[in-house]
């Protein structure tokens, strides 16, 4: 591989690395998150530095005579598989967003309307505690 | 209601496909039930004996009619007032984060108001109202849309084939009784194919498998209070579930109404080949799945 290119990969990996601890740091970027996007860094900084003959073998590996076309193609496997991570977690959170959501509105409801106080089970709960509560200091000032 | 749900007959089917037009009225007795219909003149006389001395007020209380809403403040006073002459259940809307004053409509015409905080979808705003229902321990639940398209008067027809133990989940079809709105060539295209995928793995025909008019059972709404309900899209897959998981559905005939708005959830050109895609995915990951058992799902 000619050194511009060495010199091109080698900075665009240290730019991703750079603007990923960035993100971090100022809290724009979970660090969750970050570790892959890190890893994608350290793989694209490490294949500046492994010579030609390395990066022939793994297109030989894979059946390929064009090792760029080889190592493309591996990037893109990486970028995929992301995006499907990062699908799989969305789904997830559009799940709990949507039950958070319905929480939300039931729980408004029955703020809003008096008699659908018992929509929610832990007002039920507090509702008869506080019955017990007054039944007991009713008792109370009975025996005082 | 059965306490153990029974699967599906083909014996019901039969005497589905013979339903005629038919008054709301007569439709509870014409749809299936359990046995084979009694052919006999003086059990169909006691039939409509029974039809005569229903007292419609006997259901107060027992029920609720679930609409999900979202930006339907034009027509939504008109069909609660429907609802209302035709039925004692409560009424709750599930305003799906409307922006208009959809909520305001339905709070001036006396029905309950569950508010999302934002647009969520359709299926998210049923499953709001089962949450509801099963909370308030409501016995059965009629879902109806809110554009006017579902006629009210087969509310208590379709509630009374659940309150009296016919099946878990009874669906107004409006290809049984072949009058009022039919949709679109492409649309019913649509609905023949996943009528037919339907009735194979549910064993039983399934004419109208988009219909949104249901009536279910506790046990149905309870169960579709988990995250096994398909909350983006519920259709033909919703059937399939119910069936997988041992309940018992059955179809009889309602009358349907193009929308007074002239809008659908499956408008234009992306949405429908996104529908159908969706849902051969949704029916295919429903059969590969583990069948369901309501009695062990998490809420």
């Amino acid at each position: 591989m000619p050194l511009q290119q060495r010199i091109v990969i080698f900075g665009v990996a240290v730019t991703l690395m750079v603007t990923i601890f960035e993100l971090v740091r100022k809290r724009r970027l979970r660090e969750e998150y970050a570790w892959l996007w890190l890893l994608a860094g350290a793989v694209i900084l490490i294949a500046t530095f492994v010579p030609m003959e390395g990066l022939s073998a793994v297109a030989n590996i894979m059946g390929s005579s064009n090792p760029p076309a080889a190592i493309f193609f591996l990037g893109f496997c990486a970028t995929t598989f992301l995006c499907l991570q990062f699908s799989v977690r969305l789904s997830r959170m559009t799940e709990q967003m949507k039950n958070l959501g319905q929480k939300v509105a039931l729980l408004e409801a029955s703020l809003e309307t008096p008699d659908l106080v018992t929509l929610d089970s832990s007002i039920e709960e507090v509702r008869s505690i506080e019955e017990v509560r007054s039944i007991e200091d009713v008792r109370q000032g009975q025996t005082e | 209601m059965s306490p153990h749900p029974t699967q599906l007959q083909d014996s019901e089917v039969a005497s589905t496909e013979t339903s005629s037009q038919a008054s709301p009225a007569e439709v509870a007795s014409e749809a299936p039930a359990r046995e084979p219909p009694p052919a006999a003149e003086p059990e169909d006389s006691a039939e409509e004996e029974d039809e005569e001395e229903f007292d419609i007020e006997s259901l107060r209380g027992r029920g609720v009619v679930l609409i999900p809403a979202y930006n339907e403040e034009q027509c939504l006073g008109e069909v609660l007032d429907r609802i209302r002459a035709s039925c004692p259940f409560d009424i709750l809307i599930v305003d799906d984060g409307s922006v208009d004053s959809t909520a305001r409509v339905a709070r001036s015409h006396g029905a309950t108001v569950v508010r999302h905080p934002f647009n969520m979808g359709y299926g998210a705003a049923l499953q709001t109202g089962y949450k509801f229902a099963s909370r308030r321990h409501y016995e059965v639940l009629v879902q109806i849309d809110a554009d006017g398209q579902h006629d009210p008067a087969y509310i208590v027809p379709l509630a009374r084939r659940i309150l009296e133990g016919h099946s878990d989940a009874c669906v107004g079809s409006r290809f049984l009784v072949g009058e009022g709105y039919i949709p679109p060539l492409a649309r019913r295209a649509g609905m023949v194919l996943f009528g037919k995928i339907a009735s194979i793995v549910t064993r039983r025909r399934v004419t109208d498998p988009t219909s949104g008019y249901q009536a279910l059972s506790r046990r149905v709404f309870t169960f579709f209070k988990s995250d096994l309900f398909p909350a983006d899209y519920p259709d033909a897959d919703v059937l399939i579930l119910l069936y997988r998981a041992g309940f018992h559905a059955e179809e009889i005939p309602v009358k349907m109404q193009a929308s007074v708005t002239g809008q659908s959830m499956h408008g234009g050109i992306i949405r429908p080949l996104f529908y159908v895609f969706k849902m051969l995915l949704s029916i295919c990951v429903t059969l590969l799945r583990e069948p369901p058992d309501p009695e062990r799902i998490p809420h």
